[in-house]
């Protein structure tokens, strides 16, 4: 027989030996997906009362049954808020599974262990559990951060805002994660979010205008305002922005200002914010810009906003300087 | 006419089976006859064969949308009085807006708690 032959023959048998045992695999983990199916099925009753009435689940459940409606009460609390939302909380908290998954975010060797604890712990939905999650936004691991981020988001826990800020700033999560979390807490981070703005990082300043800019108010713009002479840019650009939202007629003269700022950015931000304040009086300085200004963006921003403001006027100062960006601004300004 | 034909019939549609089952297990407890469907044509072919008081759906459904479902109840002469009331995680204001273009009586977002979910069952109902 030659070598060929024999190491055809072995190749085969090498073959057939890895199809049966993935071939056993797959149906062993369907024999357990079916089982998990049928021992979850069993305790649906039991989950459902807990959830609408309060009503205990039975005592004597074997470690398993604990565990499928442990996971299914998870996924319940997802979906739910309110008093039934809190039925599931006080049972976790009964049962000690909200300690037990803490110790095992905090503890646990594997990165997806440590995760699955962060993202349990948000759909478990316990404010109690949100110092943990904090901590967490410090793991090693960019997983158990990123689920860290979105319980807390979860949790609506105001007392994160900071930390969450800081986050994002130093790149340990998504920044639009982040954000996304920061929104979830709503105006109740604004205190947090306000302390944040002497903060050394300019990066940490700026997230936390942008956030008061969309959750904050009026009596936010004379912070915002003085954020306007911040030595960085970026600073500056979220300050410009968020007194388009939160500012008035006395920030004006600020952002007329800023639409001579040396960086691009800060004055295509005062022409976005001056376009959302639609006052008269900005009106000169914004076609002056979408006519000269050297950067493609701030000259389009600028007659963007000039077309929001009066499109009439606009349309007749296109026509007479020939700008393309008035121009486009005018038509798009009357298609909306 | 028997008790149980007064029980105003509820269609519930949602792909999500977890939460077919909360509101299910909720809706019955409080006195509903409550039927399932896991998708946007099936619940629209229950709606034709069992013609139901009011009709729970989530927006993003396969094969039919929550938004294009209630437009076809709305067109269909048989089920256009059918109360629609829609269920979903989309949250922003021009779903909401979306929605009640389309046809819905009432939105309700994701997370929801449930009680409030009856409170506006009953109310769309004794509207009708």
């Amino acid at each position: 027989m030659s070598v060929l032959v024999i190491a055809a023959l072995a190749l085969s048998a090498c073959s057939i030996a890895m199809l049966a045992v993935l071939v056993t695999r797959r149906w062993e983990l369907a024999r357990r997906a079916r089982h998990r199916r049928q021992v979850e099925d069993r305790l649906k009753q039991a989950a459902l009362e807990l959830l609408h009435g309060g009503v205990e689940p039975p005592a004597e459940l074997s470690v398993e049954e604990k565990e499928t409606l442990a996971d299914l009460l998870g996924r319940y609390a997802r979906t739910v808020r309110g008093p039934t939302h809190d039925h599931i909380v006080a049972y976790f908290a009964r049962e000690g599974l909200i300690g037990r998954e803490v110790t095992v975010m905090a503890r646990a060797r594997q990165p997806w262990r440590r995760a699955t604890a962060a993202f349990r712990l948000g759909d478990i939905g316990s404010v109690d559990a949100a110092p943990a999650l904090v901590e967490a936004l410090r793991d090693k691991d960019r997983y158990v951060r990123i689920a860290a981020v979105r319980s807390l988001g979860r949790l609506r826990a105001p007392e994160a805002g900071a930390a969450l800020v800081a986050a994002g700033a130093e790149g340990r999560a998504p920044e639009g994660l982040v954000r996304w979390a920061l929104l979830q807490l709503g105006p109740p981070a604004l205190p947090e979010l306000r302390s944040l703005l002497s903060s050394p990082s300019d990066r940490e300043r700026a997230a936390a205008l942008q956030l008061i800019g969309l959750l904050g108010g009026p009596s936010d713009a004379g912070e915002a305002e003085s954020r306007m002479r911040d030595s960085s840019s970026l600073v500056r650009t979220q300050a410009a922005r968020a007194l388009g939202r939160v500012g008035g007629e006395r920030n004006l003269p600020s952002l007329l200002a800023a639409l001579e700022d040396r960086i691009p950015a800060v004055r295509a931000a005062a022409a976005i914010s001056l376009g959302y304040l639609r006052d008269p009086i900005a009106l000169d300085a914004l076609t002056q810009h979408a006519e000269g200004d050297p950067v493609f963006d701030v000259a389009r921003e600028s007659a963007r906003a000039a077309a929001k403001i009066d499109r009439q006027a606009s349309a007749a100062r296109a026509r007479a300087s020939d700008s393309e960006h008035l121009r486009e601004a005018v038509d798009l300004a009357g298609i909306r | 006419m028997t008790d149980a034909d007064k029980t105003p019939t509820i269609l519930v549609a949602d792909d999500e089976e977890d939460v077919r089952e909360l509101v299910t297990y909720r809706l019955t407890r409080s006195g509903y006859n409550v039927i399932g469907a896991g998708d946007g044509l099936e619940a629209l072919e229950l709606a034709a064969e069992r013609t139901p008081d009011l009709m729970v759906l989530d927006v993003m459904m396969p094969k039919l949308d929550g938004y294009e479902l209630t437009r076809r109840v709305r067109a269909e002469e048989a089920l256009r009085s059918i109360p629609v009331i829609l269920l979903t995680a989309r949250s922003q204001e021009t779903d909401v807006d979306r929605g009640f273009e389309v046809g819905a009586d009432d939105y309700l977002k994701k997370p929801f708690n449930p009680d409030e979910l009856v409170a506006r069952v009953r109310a769309v109902l004794g509207r009708r």
